[in-house]
């Protein structure tokens, strides 16, 4: 069979290698734009996951706040919403007073988390300026002794007195509404209590079981994020370094502060604790027997003084221009609670809350609220008991945005306290 | 015809089927490209809006009164929220429901926010 011409005939040499360039080319071409399609989309999609990681965080931040505590250090899962992509996941831990709170969301291949120090509303008592405990007495001021805001007192009321040859200096006895307390000091939050007495015992693996850091000597920042605990124990520390995030110092006798130390959130636990004249920072302290806190030492918010004292004579003691942003507890046998003494005098300065159970020698200023079981003023001319002198008083005075801890006088609203990462 | 298919030379075809197949790549690659730009401005498109929606969702407690009932933004797009129950006490899901001006794209996103009287 004879072919056509046009198929029989001889083709140009050079014509199937230009088809096939031509071919290559029309390939490379499709390839790229495939593969810029694909990448695109993968991007388009990443970004995506990468805001929605961090709105899922937002939910999740919210939602460990409103929800019932969960179990130390157990990691909890939750699906936020219907569409089965939004996880997000909880723990909680022990700082002191305080919960670390440490929140993380999942979408794709982002993953975000933070850590963040839990604390609770005031409640209405909480937000008073006074609590002082109803033995039978009324209160007396003098000097120039201010209470402003609501004041629940005993029963017996309120009355001027002299202090020596010092009498009342202000018009009226009381700048706010008065209320009637109780015979007893609030009882504090069980839970609470005994978490911080681990802490006062060094109890380090009942607080963090499996996550216990060995002590590395050099170490002096360990974020929050490690989830574990930097724990170091000695007969006595002296501080003068930079010490700061999930940092637990322990000593089986006396802690001391100096000056130029540089601390951040870290927690001290000793059964004294002093803290040196002109320190700057915030830590929390649990001590046992004393807290001894210099000249014009200013401790940050947050920033918690405990005294968890099994046998006393106990004393927080604070010279004149210390000023303290937080919490004050000081606790014990309630029968013995004259000899535990907090020592407040004037020129420093409280703000926030303080539970005693013991004397409250307060001659300073206290923007927040004391909640006491006696006053105490020792003058030259005498012991003055149940005597406010010179206090000031200012429930009004502390940052409406103040959180506390859960120990007494809270609602069980949670709140962001400080963001740790 | 045997005069016109001697002019047709070998060569002639084999240029014409290449010319067929350049036309038919360069064709579809224009075709590709087109549908290309035109899926990845709807992506692009679709990713603005998205993160404009975010955006609203996570600025939602600075809005007024007013504009948290709803509003049109700047670019024309219509913005309205609403909350949903959720099984945690205290906790609402805030829904922004965000449609774009040309009335193409409708967005939904979502996060969790404290009921108002719990706040």
């Amino acid at each position: 069979m004879k072919l056509p011409a046009v198929i029989s005939g001889r083709l140009p040499a050079g014509a199937l290698a230009y088809a096939l360039f031509v071919s290559v080319i029309s390939s490379i071409i499709l390839s790229a734009i495939i593969l810029g399609v694909y990448y695109h989309q993968i991007e388009y999609l990443d970004g995506r996951n990468g805001n929605r990681s961090l709105v899922n965080l937002s939910s999740a931040v919210n939602l460990s706040l409103a929800m019932e505590d969960l179990p130390y250090h157990v990691q909890q899962r939750f699906q936020l919403f219907e569409n089965g992509d939004d996880s997000v996941s909880i723990t909680r831990q022990p700082w002191g007073l305080w919960d670390v709170l440490k929140v993380q969301s999942e979408t794709g291949r982002w993953q975000h988390q933070k850590h963040y120090l839990r604390g609770y509303q005031r409640d209405e008592k909480g937000e008073s300026s006074l609590f002082l405990v109803d033995e039978g007495r009324p209160m007396s001021v003098s000097g120039k002794a201010k209470i402003s805001g609501v004041a629940y007192l005993p029963k017996a009321g309120v009355r001027s007195a002299y202090v020596g040859r010092i009498g009342y200096m202000n018009d009226q006895l009381l700048y706010g509404k008065r209320r009637e307390s109780t015979e007893e000091m609030p009882v504090l939050n069980k839970k609470r209590l005994k978490t911080l007495e681990d802490f006062a015992r060094g109890n380090v693996r009942s607080l963090y079981p499996g996550v216990l850091q060995a002590a590395d000597e050099d170490t002096i920042a360990f974020p929050f994020e490690y989830d574990q605990v930097l724990f170091r124990k000695a007969w006595n520390w002296e501080l003068s370094d930079s010490l700061s995030g999930r940092i637990w110092l322990h000593a089986r006798n006396k802690i001391r502060v100096k000056a130029r130390a540089k601390l951040e959130n870290v927690i001290l636990t000793a059964p004294i604790v002093e803290i040196d004249s002109g320190f700057s920072g915030s830590l929390q302290v649990v001590a046992t027997d004393t807290i001894l806190i210099g000249k014009n030492v200013r401790l940050e918010y947050p920033s918690f003084l405990g005294l968890i004292n099994k046998k006393p004579p106990a004393t927080i003691f604070m010279e004149t221009g210390v000023e303290v942003n937080g919490v004050i507890l000081m606790t014990g046998n309630e029968r013995l609670f004259r000899q535990r003494i907090l020592a407040i005098p004037d020129g420093a300065t409280v703000n926030g809350q303080i539970y005693c159970q013991g004397m409250a020698e307060v001659q300073g200023t206290i923007n927040g609220h004391l909640t006491a079981r006696k006053f105490l003023i020792n003058t030259f001319s005498g012991v003055y008991e149940n005597y406010v002198f010179n206090t000031q008083l200012d429930a009004a005075a502390l940052h409406p945005e103040f959180v506390g801890g859960d120990l007494w006088f809270y609602r069980n609203r949670k709140e962001v306290m400080q963001w740790l990462d | 015809m045997a005069g016109l298919s001697k002019r047709l030379q070998a060569g002639s075809l084999i240029e014409v089927v290449t010319a067929m197949v350049i036309i038919s790549v360069v064709t579809s690659v224009t075709i590709i490209i087109y549908l290309n730009s035109m899926r990845s401005m709807a992506s692009g498109r679709e990713y603005q809006l998205e993160s404009t929606a975010l955006y609203y969702l996570q600025t939602y407690e600075q809005l007024t009164e007013e504009q948290q009932e709803g509003f049109v933004d700047d670019d024309g797009n219509e913005v309205t929220f609403e909350t949903v129950e959720t099984p945690w006490e205290g906790l609402e899901e805030l829904v922004v429901v965000l449609t774009d001006s040309m009335d193409v794209y409708y967005i939904e996103e979502r996060r969790l926010i404290f009921a108002k009287d719990e706040k």
